[in-house]
């Protein structure tokens, strides 16, 4: 944490604390608990993560430029039961859910300390 | 309409809030160090966490509001629903993890690890004020629009109820107990919008011929109130609305439908006629007089998009418009808010993080499919109150059982002592810890961290019961839009290029923030619904085209920090400002 303090060493001089490795670019990310087991597999995790997120994007905007520009679409029943409005606000729901673990599940294996490597 | 308080309802409900607070007294034992007030001491199990995250979030106005915007209006309050829950995968995907890295306490920490700088400090602090604040406004105005009705007291009441109540739970025990509110209260909520909605399936759809007249409800200059033109009493009041009037063909002549799945429920009313209502507002000599109107419509066309967005049909582009920048600021607004990332303190690690966060998603999105079929529920049940949208889900429980109404409206209180008190807490940090110690430069130590923390937070509840007496008559979500817009205009595009754009310099922070924060403020206060519904003028004199700002405001937020960010000196790496 960059957070400079002044305070009297036995000795007379100052401390400065400067801030350890600044926190660089996140694919490489020099985090302040650098020695937690994993800690260079945030990269991989958060590139990832990076990828569900423009996945929910597509379906979410998707999903609003039919509300607006082809609402017809969204009124149709092609399974005879509930309409396409209401199945994709469902459908994006679960989609939520399931990309949330996807990417926990992603995470994890991409984080678990492999031994014999570098 | 008027309201019988209930000798039981005031029971179960005093013995909820008790509870809670006895809760949290007992909770607040512990230890009492500034990391811990404000953080929890970094042990919240990742379980707790998640079902705490649906109780943070899933405020007054996602279970009155959406409920009851569906069931006046159909479709359009599922929007709220999606757009609501798919702020969520920015939150998780795009700044869950870096900010656990970056952070210590709150939100303005995590922004500033890499610059030690008193301006962005400063600028960050009042977003966050400003924010918890308008989050907070919908909140307890939504208190006081559940205690009116359930104990027959004056809305200010229950303002008052509702601030007093949470300034103590947060100044006995700070983030622990607020942990535990909302894990409490996400999973009463989540458990009890589950009782209702499978009594909603296993009751099914009934025919239901109630008189179709108007309604009229006067308010006139001296005050008194008159329904269709004699004074309001018990026994002369509105009539409770919202019914089915026509099965689908194939039922025959039969008025119910017996027990059906949750698909099967959905069909069905697609293929029913509902009768709606709505109000029309006009003054005269006599007073003002709302006079409501039955509109019979086919349940395809409530279930599917345009019933509260009316330009959604009539291809109004403004109006198009207004509806894309609310999904954009909802969508980006999540990641923005304080209270929300200031939960991501309270567990150990990134894994735990992201656990927490998946048991998160999971409750908030079974709570709002729950949520919908609460609404459509509510819509058939015949028993709304057509002056309140926001009464639509306890009225529905009432419908059902009075004990339930009971239960449901105290868990709807208890839904928003978990808001405030989480609300009140990121504000509190932010003065405490970020204005007074970072930006003053008032050195504290631990105890005196606390004891501002705790000043701050009593503080801030009597701003907040203030402004929620005073903003008695606003529409709740529209309320919660405001404060979704200025968070995402105001914090996001310093968050995310922050985190993704090493050029970025202070300035171009602090620019983006207040730049963003002052823009989208400006642009709702000069809206055609402010006009009219604040100052009391015409809609034409707005000088803003539609009114939410999201589409606007979130782009120039993110402009202002590129332009400001390479027209200032890069910072050199690791040196404090």
């Amino acid at each position: 944490m960059a957070r400079s303090r002044r305070s009297p060493e036995p000795g007379g001089g100052y401390t400065r604390e400067v801030a350890g490795s600044p926190p660089r670019h996140p694919w490489g990310w020099d985090v302040a608990d650098n020695s937690e087991p994993g800690s260079r597999g945030r990269g991989r995790a958060a590139r990832i993560g990076f990828g569900l997120f423009w996945v929910y994007v597509i379906l979410y905007f998707g999903f609003i430029a039919l509300v607006l520009f082809r609402p017809d679409i969204l009124s149709s029943r092609p399974l005879g039961g509930v309409n396409l409005a209401i199945a994709s606000g469902l459908g994006l729901i679960a989609a939520a859910l399931l990309l949330s673990v996807v990417y926990m599940v992603a995470a994890r294996v991409v984080e678990s300390p492999r031994r014999g490597r570098r | 309409m008027l309201y019988e308080s209930s000798p039981v309802a005031i029971a179960i409900f005093a013995s909820f809030v008790l509870a809670v607070i006895g809760l949290s007294f007992w909770l607040g034992r512990k230890g009492q160090s500034a990391k811990g007030y404000y953080a929890a001491h970094g042990e919240i199990h990742w379980f707790i966490n998640g079902i705490a995250f649906a109780g943070d979030y899933l405020s007054a106005a996602s279970f009155l509001g959406i409920c009851g915007m569906i069931a006046f209006h159909g479709f359009d309050g599922f929007l709220y629903s999606i757009g609501f829950l798919a702020g969520w995968i920015v939150a998780l995907f795009v700044i869950a993890e870096p900010i656990k890295s970056l952070g210590k306490f709150t939100f303005a920490d995590a922004l500033d690890a890499k610059y030690n700088s008193r301006g962005i400090k400063l600028s960050v602090a009042i977003s966050t004020l400003v924010v918890s604040i308008f989050y907070l406004i919908p909140q307890m105005v939504g208190a006081g629009d559940l205690i009116m009705p359930l104990l027959g007291l004056p809305h200010a009441v229950g303002v008052i109820l509702v601030g007093v109540a949470v300034t103590l739970i947060v100044v006995t025990a700070g983030m622990v107990s607020t942990t535990w509110v909302q894990f409490i209260k996400g999973s009463l909520l989540v458990f009890f919008c589950g009782v209702l909605t499978s009594m909603i399936l296993s009751r099914g759809l009934t025919v239901n011929t109630g008189s179709l007249e108007p309604q009229t409800r006067t308010v006139t200059p001296d005050g008194r109130v008159l329904v269709n033109g004699e004074p309001q009493t018990r026994d002369h009041d509105l009539r409770p609305v919202g019914t089915l009037v026509a099965l689908p063909e194939r039922y025959g002549d039969a008025t119910t439908t017996g027990p059906l799945g949750p698909l099967e429920y959905l069909s069905v009313l697609e293929d029913s006629r509902i009768v709606t209502w709505s109000g029309q507002k006009s003054t005269d000599a006599s007073g003002t007089h709302t006079v409501y109107t039955p509109t019979e419509k086919a349940g395809a066309d409530l279930l599917k998009p345009g019933g509260y967005f009316k330009g959604l049909t009539t291809g109004k582009l403004a109006d198009k418009l207004d509806f894309a920048s609310l999904m954009l600021a909802l969508f980006c607004g999540t990641a923005s808010l304080p209270h929300i990332l200031i939960r991501y303190y309270t567990v150990k690690d990134a894994a735990a993080a992201r656990k927490s966060t998946v048991v998160g998603i999971a409750a908030i999105g079974a709570f709002y499919v729950l949520t919908l079929f609460l609404g459509l529920g509510a819509m058939t049940s015949g028993a709304l109150d057509p002056t309140s949208t926001n009464m639509a889900a306890p009225l529905l429980a009432k419908s059902f059982s009075n004990t339930l109404f009971a239960v449901i409206s105290a868990i709807a209180f208890t839904t928003v002592l978990g808001t405030v008190s989480g609300l009140i807490m990121a504000g509190s940090g932010a003065v405490a810890h970020d204005l007074v110690e970072n930006v003053l430069g008032i050195p504290m130590n631990d105890d005196e961290k606390v004891r501002c923390g705790k000043i701050a937070a009593v503080g801030l509840g009597i701003v907040a019961m203030a402004l929620g007496i005073l903003f008695r008559n606003f529409n709740v979500s529209f309320l919660v839009g405001w404060a979704f817009n200025i968070a995402a205009s105001a914090n996001l595009p310093a968050l995310v290029m922050l985190l993704f754009w090493p050029r970025t310099t202070k300035e171009g922070i602090i620019a983006a923030v207040m730049v963003g924060m002052v823009a989208s403020l400006g642009w709702i206060l000069l809206s055609a619904d402010t006009f009219e519904k604040v100052y009391g003028m015409s809609r034409d004199a707005s000088p803003v085209p539609f009114s939410q700002p999201g589409l606007v405001t979130i782009p120039l937020g993110f402009i202002v920090l590129i332009v400001v960010s390479l027209l200032t000196k890069a910072q050199p790496q690791g040196k404090p400002a």
